[in-house]
């Protein structure tokens, strides 16, 4: 079948009442999480997981990319009206956002995030139609030492890019690969620091560390602080929200620049929709005729990141679908929640389920006008949803979690987990350590250690098969170059300070 | 952050000592590949090293340059003990009340701790959150939850 044939398959799947509704119900639960402020896609996706409990793979992760996108929408409604970025991908969003919603433009602000991330986001759908299937393809060929390079790069560069130090970063993965070991040891059946306990012997599970170290730790530290929430009057009928021609054809080359770089740096291992927003929102700057304007309400400055944000979305699908290796710590909970539901990602899926691969992309397309619709419809429920009192929200998903954690297994073990991983989670948080390199371990870590296993069989014990393969040698010197840029960068930093 | 990256440091080596022990304990190799502490060795290697940069980088540092600001504060810790101590008190009542009128009484303690001074708040949560929970989770998703007395 060709790909056109294929996309008309997914939607004969995509759209069927049940489908539609929990991409209705996804994409408005993300949207709402997306704008709390503190929590992410990767947490709304943890949290809301259990939602999926009982329903087919297909309808489930369908549910989970309307999340996942929907948070992304939702992050900027924060950024706009508060001066606060609903997550981290949002943080650009804030420069221009903010000061247009005092200017009196809130309205076109929260259009222009709208419409950017919708053009963005199917156009990012459409490169993934024709670049995924190819890429599987050559994936194919990978052996356990391409795959063990491939998961090395992608835990060594999420840990140098996320957080204040990528020391710390490296060491969150470390601590991640850890509590992966926890287990019976496949080969051996031997158990590992299961210390007695029962319930361990099967490992971790990612669900309530992901839903502990997102969840309960954010929770834990906007409960030690007030938060005043102060929005900016704004006017959000959906008349108001429409952008004049002149907002247009200011956006028109942002827009597409911000899809093409955003799709691109999605897909890269560890780079992710934040980092596509800032280079984005850089570049929107630099080849501007009046970059001064930026920072000051530039409508630009609204649309190249956005647009970069939701195409690195899209684009974080193909390492995972393709590969089986997620990029970020919302497509390794993805990646959790596929395998949970028995579905193991990577290149055999398009050919073993194509009802689930070509079912999830049509549900993008619709799920991206689902978004559109929701969101020039609904903006001022959204906005309302924000004006919650803290502590109502807190508890609502405070309790949200346990009870998600007990529904995993039915068994109080897990809601234990969840409680101590949220111990953990606040202290990483506090002393700067990030989460996400941890989740990305933990859920690699049974197939790292497998392709390592296997590698090594293959080689006699020779870790040199690692380098001497042209692909996994490639991949293992960038990311040994990935490990090694920030520790000689701040080593040279440190010498210099104590010289100057 | 110098003296609670140092106390992490001397934490986190201590645990790599353990995993390096841990990982020769069980077979370190398994008839020329590698065995169930393969994993472990390594990774307490790697940690060690990574917990001696960060203790080392507190020394090298400038002391002008590295803040000693105490990230955990004494109200912020009060507060996290008062959430998880509610939270542990209401996971330890589900044998009694069951998990959903647990969960109940849990969000109406938080939001109590978190800073609501209205009671009708309180109340209202201690209500709603039951009501909402036995519809999402055990009408429409079928979890079965622990019963407590009152039979739900």
């Amino acid at each position: 079948m060709g790909t056109f044939e294929n996309l008309l398959y997914g939607f004969s799947v995509a759209l069927s009442v049940t489908n539609v509704l929990y991409c209705l119900l996804g994409v408005v639960l993300g949207t709402i999480i997306g704008a709390l402020p503190g929590l992410g896609p990767s947490a709304g996706l943890a949290i809301l997981l259990p939602l999926t409990f009982g329903s087919n793979p297909t309808t489930s992760i369908i549910m989970l990319a309307g999340i996942y996108y929907g948070a992304m929408y939702g992050g900027a409604i924060t950024s706009i009206l508060i001066n606060t970025p609903g997550d981290s991908a949002a943080v650009m969003t804030t420069l221009d956002g903010y000061p247009m919603a005092q200017q009196g433009r809130a309205g076109p602000a929260m259009g222009m995030n709208v419409f950017a991330s919708f053009i963005a986001g199917t156009i990012g759908i459409l490169i993934f139609m024709y670049l995924a299937p190819p890429l599987a393809k050559v994936a194919l060929s990978f052996g356990p030492p391409e795959y063990f390079a491939l998961m090395v790069l992608g835990l060594t560069t999420l840990a140098g890019l996320t957080g204040e130090s990528p020391l710390k970063g490296f060491i969150s993965a470390v601590v991640g690969l850890i509590f992966a070991i926890v287990g019976v040891d496949l080969v051996t059946g031997l158990p590992r620091f299961s210390f007695g306990v029962m319930e361990l012997y099967s490992g971790i599970d990612f669900i309530p560390v992901a839903m502990g170290v997102f969840g309960i730790a954010e929770i834990l530290v906007t409960a030690e602080r007030e938060v005043r929430i102060q929005m900016a009057k704004a006017d959000l009928r959906f008349r108001k929200l429409l952008p004049s021609l002149a907002d247009w054809m200011a956006c028109r080359w942002p827009i597409i620049q911000g899809t093409i770089t955003g799709f691109f740096i999605g897909m890269l291992p560890g780079a992710g929709a934040t980092i596509a927003s800032f280079i984005s929102y850089g570049i929107a700057k630099s080849t501007s005729k009046e970059p001064q304007r930026f920072g000051r309400g530039a409508i630009e400055g609204i649309a190249a990141p956005e647009a970069a944000n939701n195409s690195a979305a899209v684009g974080a699908f193909v390492p995972l679908l393709t590969l089986g290796v997620p990029g970020s710590a919302s497509t390794a909970v993805l990646m959790g929640a596929l395998m949970m539901f028995g579905l193991r990602p990577g290149p055999l899926l398009f050919e073993r389920n194509p009802e689930f691969v070509w079912g999830l992309i049509a549900s993008m397309y619709i799920g991206n006008a689902i978004l559109v619709l929701v969101m020039l419809l609904f903006v001022p429920v959204f906005v309302r949803a924000v004006q919650v009192p803290r502590p109502i929200l807190s508890s609502v998903v405070m309790v949200f979690i346990l009870a998600g954690a007990y529904s995993l297994n039915n068994n109080m073990f897990d809601v234990w987990l969840t409680l101590l991983f949220g111990i953990l989670g606040y202290f990483m948080k506090k002393l700067k350590y990030p989460g996400a390199p941890l989740i990305l371990a933990l859920v690699l870590g049974q197939l790292l250690e497998n392709s390592l296993r296997q590698s090594l069989i293959l080689s006699l014990g020779d870790p040199r098969i690692f380098f001497t393969r042209p692909i996994s040698g490639t991949i293992m010197a960038i990311a040994i170059g990935a490990t090694l840029y920030p520790v000689i960068k701040s080593v040279l930093k440190v010498l210099r300070s104590r010289t100057a | 952050m110098r003296t609670v990256d140092r106390a992490t440091g001397v934490l986190l080596l201590l645990v790599s000592v353990y995993l390096v022990v841990s990982g020769l304990e069980l077979e370190y190799t398994l008839e020329d590949a590698p065995g169930p502490g393969f994993l472990p060795f390594w990774a307490g290697v790697i940690l060690g090293l990574s917990a001696i940069f960060l203790v080392a980088g507190t020394l090298v540092q400038p002391k002008k340059k590295m803040k000693e600001d105490n990230p955990l504060t004494g109200r912020g810790m009060a507060v996290i003990i008062s959430v998880l101590g509610a939270s542990v008190m209401a996971v330890l009542l589900t044998r009694i009340l069951g998990l959903v009128l647990s969960m109940g009484l849990l969000a109406a303690m938080l939001v109590r701790i978190l800073g609501s001074r209205s009671w009708l708040t309180v109340g209202g949560m201690a209500l709603a959150i039951p009501v909402v929970f036995y519809l999402l989770f055990i009408k429409w998703l079928g979890v079965p939850f622990p019963k407590g007395f009152l039979g739900f």
